[in-house]
This record gives C-alpha cells, structure tokens and sequence, in this order.
C-alpha cells in the first residue's frame, strides 16, 4: 500500500495545546513521524535578558501555567547561587510544600486527561473533583488558585499559621485516599490496561541515549530523579524515594505518576511536620555580581535546568532554559514508529506534553498535496473583513 | 563532603588530562574547558571512564569576541553536571555535533543553530526555523546581540 502522510495537529483531538506532528502512514501502521515544534516560541530568553532580575521572576512564571512553581523555584534558585545567598530554613521547607502541591495538580491533570483520552469520562471526573480540593488548598497557601507568585528572589512571599498547616494536613488524608481507587483502577481496569499496556515502548537504552528526563525516564526503569541525585532546597532534609518502573510503555509512565503523587503527599506531610520556625525571606540587593549558575529542579514533566550568564548589574546576560518536554520530545518521537494510528494520543499523553500559544496555520490543498503556511496575520489581512 | 569534590576533580582531571582544563564551580558542578577539536574525544573519555551520561542542555551565548558554546552533560555514576565549554569564532562559528555520540543531542542542537547560527559540524539534519516561524529570513538569528529587542537587526 502506498505510504500516505497524515497531519496530527498543531489543532488535534490530544491535546488543547499546539505542536504539529506529520506521520508517514502505511495503512494503519506508522511507519514514520516528523515533528514541528516553535508554535509556542515566544523569545522568553531574548526578552528575559532585556528585563531585571525581579521582572523576570514573572516571566519565567509566565512561560508554563501548570510548571509555573517549578519554574520560579527554578529562576529564584539559580539567581540565589549566582549571588552566593543561603535562604531561610523556612522558606525551603515551603517551597518544598508548595512544588509538591504544584506537581499532585499537574500529575492529577495528566491522569485525568489520560483517561478521557481512552474515553473514560467517569474517571476523569473523579480526578477533576480531588484537583479542585488541590487548587484550593493551593490559594490557601499562596494565595492564587494556580499562578502562585509565592516564590521570590531571597524566600517566598507569604508565611503559613497554623489553620493553613492543618488544612493542607488534613486534605492530604481525604486525598490519599481517592488517589487509592485511582490507583486501583490504573492497575486493574481492562479499559486503561488495553489501551495503556504495551503501547509506545521505551526502552532504557534508547531513553539514556535519547536523553529522556523525568517520569519518561523513569518509567523506562532509570532511576533519575532530580530531588535524589542534586537535592536543592529543603529535598536535602527530606529524603525521597524514586518511583521507577520496568515496563518501558505507556502504562508504566502513567504509574509512575500515579505512584509519585503518594510520595508527593507525604513529602508535603514531612515538610509541614518539621518545618523550622523564623523568616522566610531575607532582602536581597537588585544588582547581582558578574558570574554564572546553573539550576536544575525536577519539574512535574522532568529535569529543568536554568542557565544564568551575568555580566554584573540589575540585568542578566543571558538567560538559558531548557524545559522538560524539549527533551522528552525526541525521545518521545521514535516510539511511534510500529503503533497505530488509535495509539497516537495515547503516546503523546504519555510523556505529558506542555506546548503554549499558537502564531501560525498550516493549509494543505488536498487535490494537489501541495502544503503552504500563513501567519495569523496573512489570514487576518486576506480573509477577515 | 568538601573532600570527595576534590576527589572527583583529581578523578576528572585524570580522564581529560591535557584535553582540556577542569574547575569546580560548585557542589556537583563542574566546568570543563576546551578547544572544539578535543570536545568529540572527551565526551568518549567520559562515556567509557564514567559511564552513562545524558545531555541535558546546550547553552549557546556570544561575547564580545566570540561565540561561547556550553554542552551540559549529567553524568548518572557520579550524580554530577558536567559543562563542556568550547569558543568559535564571530566570522566561522562552527562546533562537532554530539549526535553521533549521544543522539539526544538533536534537538539542542538544532535549536542553537536557529537562534544564533552556530553550526554543528556532523549534525544529520541540521535546519532553520526549527522552532521560529517558517517564513522567518535564513539568516535572522535573534539571539545575536546584533538583533535589537524588536528582532529589527
């Protein structure tokens, strides 16, 4: 049968987010895959070296709604080495509260997206219930539903008293326990094990080489984790336990989120319990010293990494960002080839994918296959009156 | 603690030896400078004497005088960061390619080649606008220091 080439996105069924994927079809089968990327490219990087380092604790909030946590915990961190800063005890024990509340909502967000993929409605909605409690419990802490703004350069911005510490410890109860039947359900219904087990093989040769990084690596059974292997914060106090998983398919980074989000809770749980008494924020001067740091923090998708230049002065040089679907996205690519078309979603779920903004169109004339792009503004100018 | 850095940094300089100079920056950062002709032999070096490592970034910036490629490299053995820093000049910026050695260094590539046009020499599908719009011009790298804030050179 002759080889048809099928495009999958950057608008598709997956996903509410754009990247555009154009598979090489024989059949059902795929035979081959090429991805393009950039619809979210916004120049963050160029545009954070224009701004100050306080500016742009904001923006690199801005550049992911779901990791926003991770990515100040990230920015603040690799800003407070390049200056040599020590943070208050406190402030690390909460923004430990408060990455760990940031990834049982985006775990919660996939598994539940997961599943309406393989159209399990009823369990989507489960899941949807307990992230509400999550969302609360977050503008309990932080005072904003999901863009935190909690972390800053020097400490976190709010301090939590007691009625806030014994309502995060008693939601992580009712928690653990919906978060069992969810488990029990990923484990044991025929539904998600048809169409989760097996699909998309990874294997842990492929994925060091590939350079996968977070629940992606870890479900091909590396143990990498990036609050184990260069702890930061208070991870250093509270040690964590791996996840990993052996089967190498999409069934087994699905569990190893499922199983995380346990950890999560009992991260949570520990940090509240010890949490030292004192300041959470110590004031810092707006210009920092010539040098250059590196951060690395396990986001909920996987190891991100900040890469800091400064010539000294109130701006930064360069601001480098690597998130983690930029590299589990190569990865990701070679495990279509084999699948059918029904498992594309299921794949692309798998890896929890985090695309942002579109600025462009694809147009494909069907009769002669020729294949042209327009920008939002070509289309505005020849077809919006 | 302070005296298995130390370790590692005897044990690091060890493995490069005259290929290239290693500092320690911090704790489980270290850097490794080097001329671009030696990267190739000392990422080898690295695999076989360390064991498994995965490249977690490329940072590319340009300085004054030249173009400063960084290949950010986690090492799983010794749980360290290791930053292979190399210079290529303003006029010819060209570096090797990881991506015969560590295939996941692709996209990281091909993304510092989009937004400041240094080549990796190697690279098996090395093009532009791999994430800026395709109807961006072939030679417009907005990270250059050239390129004004409104990407207007």
């Amino acid at each position: 049968m002759a080889i048809t080439i099928l495009p999958f996105g950057p608008q598709h069924p997956a996903l509410a987010e754009p990247e555009h994927f154009r598979f090489k079809v024989d059949g059902e089968v795929i035979v081959d895959v090429e991805v393009k990327i950039g619809y979210l490219h916004r120049g963050m990087e160029k545009l954070m070296s224009t701004k100050t380092y306080v500016q742009n604790i904001y923006m690199s909030e801005r550049i992911c709604g779901i990791c926003n946590v991770a990515h100040t915990t990230c920015y603040v961190q690799t800003v407070e080495s390049l200056a040599g800063l020590e943070v208050p005890k406190r402030a690390q024990f909460l923004r430990v509260v408060v990455n760990e509340l940031a990834r049982i909502h985006s775990h919660l967000l996939i598994i539940g997206l997961a599943a309406h993929e393989v159209g399990f409605e009823t369990m989507f909605m489960w899941i949807w219930r307990d992230r509400e409690l999550v969302m609360r419990l977050m503008e309990e802490l932080t005072g904003n539903r999901l863009m935190s703004a909690y972390n800053t350069i020097g400490g976190v911005r709010r301090d939590v008293d007691e009625k806030v510490i014994s309502a995060l410890k008693k939601a992580c109860t009712t928690l653990r326990e919906s978060f069992l039947q969810i488990r029990k359900v990923f484990l044991e219904d025929p539904l998600i094990r048809t169409r989760f087990v097996n699909v998309g093989l990874l294997k842990s040769r492929d994925a060091i080489a590939r350079s996968a990084v977070g629940p992606v690596a870890r479900g091909s059974g590396i143990k990498t984790d990036v609050r184990a292997d260069d702890p930061y914060q208070a991870y250093k106090d509270i040690p964590i336990n791996v996840v990993t998983y052996k089967e190498c398919d999409s069934w087994a980074r699905m569990m190893v989120r499922v199983d995380e989000i346990f950890e999560c809770l009992r991260l949570i749980e520990e940090a509240l319990e010890n949490l030292p008494s004192g300041e959470v924020r110590i004031p810092v001067s707006r210009k920092m010293p010539e040098g250059e740091a590196i951060g690395r923090v396990e986001a909920p998708r996987g190891e991100l990494l900040y890469h800091i230049i400064s010539k000294g002065g109130e701006k930064p040089y360069r601001i480098k960002i690597r998130t983690p679907t930029f590299s589990n996205l190569y990865p990701i690519v070679a495990t279509f080839i084999g699948e059918t078309i029904a498992d594309i979603p299921v794949i692309l779920i798998s890896i929890d994918p985090c695309f942002c903004c579109t600025d462009r169109m694809e147009f494909v004339d069907v009769n002669s296959g020729k294949v042209w792009y327009m920008s939002t503004s070509e289309i505005k100018r020849k077809y919006w009156r | 603690m302070e005296r298995k850095g130390n370790d590692l940094l005897d044990k690091l300089t060890g493995i490069i030896g005259p290929l290239g100079k290693v500092e320690r920056r911090g704790p489980k950062r270290y850097y490794v400078y080097t001329s671009s002709e030696n990267i190739k032999e000392i990422v080898n070096k690295l695999l076989k004497e360390l064991g498994d490592c995965y490249i977690s970034a490329i940072t590319g910036v340009e300085l004054e005088d030249c173009f400063r490629v960084y290949y950010h490299i986690w090492n799983f053995t010794e749980s360290v960061l290791l930053s292979i820093i190399t210079e290529t000049s303003k006029e010819k910026p060209e570096v090797p390619s990881l991506t015969d050695i560590i295939p996941g260094a692709i996209f990281h590539e091909n993304e510092a080649y989009d937004l400041l046009g240094i080549k990796f020499i190697g690279h098996p599908n090395l093009r532009k606008n791999f994430v800026l719009p395709d109807n961006s011009p072939p030679d417009f790298f907005p990270l250059r220091m050239s390129q004004s804030k409104r990407g207007e050179s």
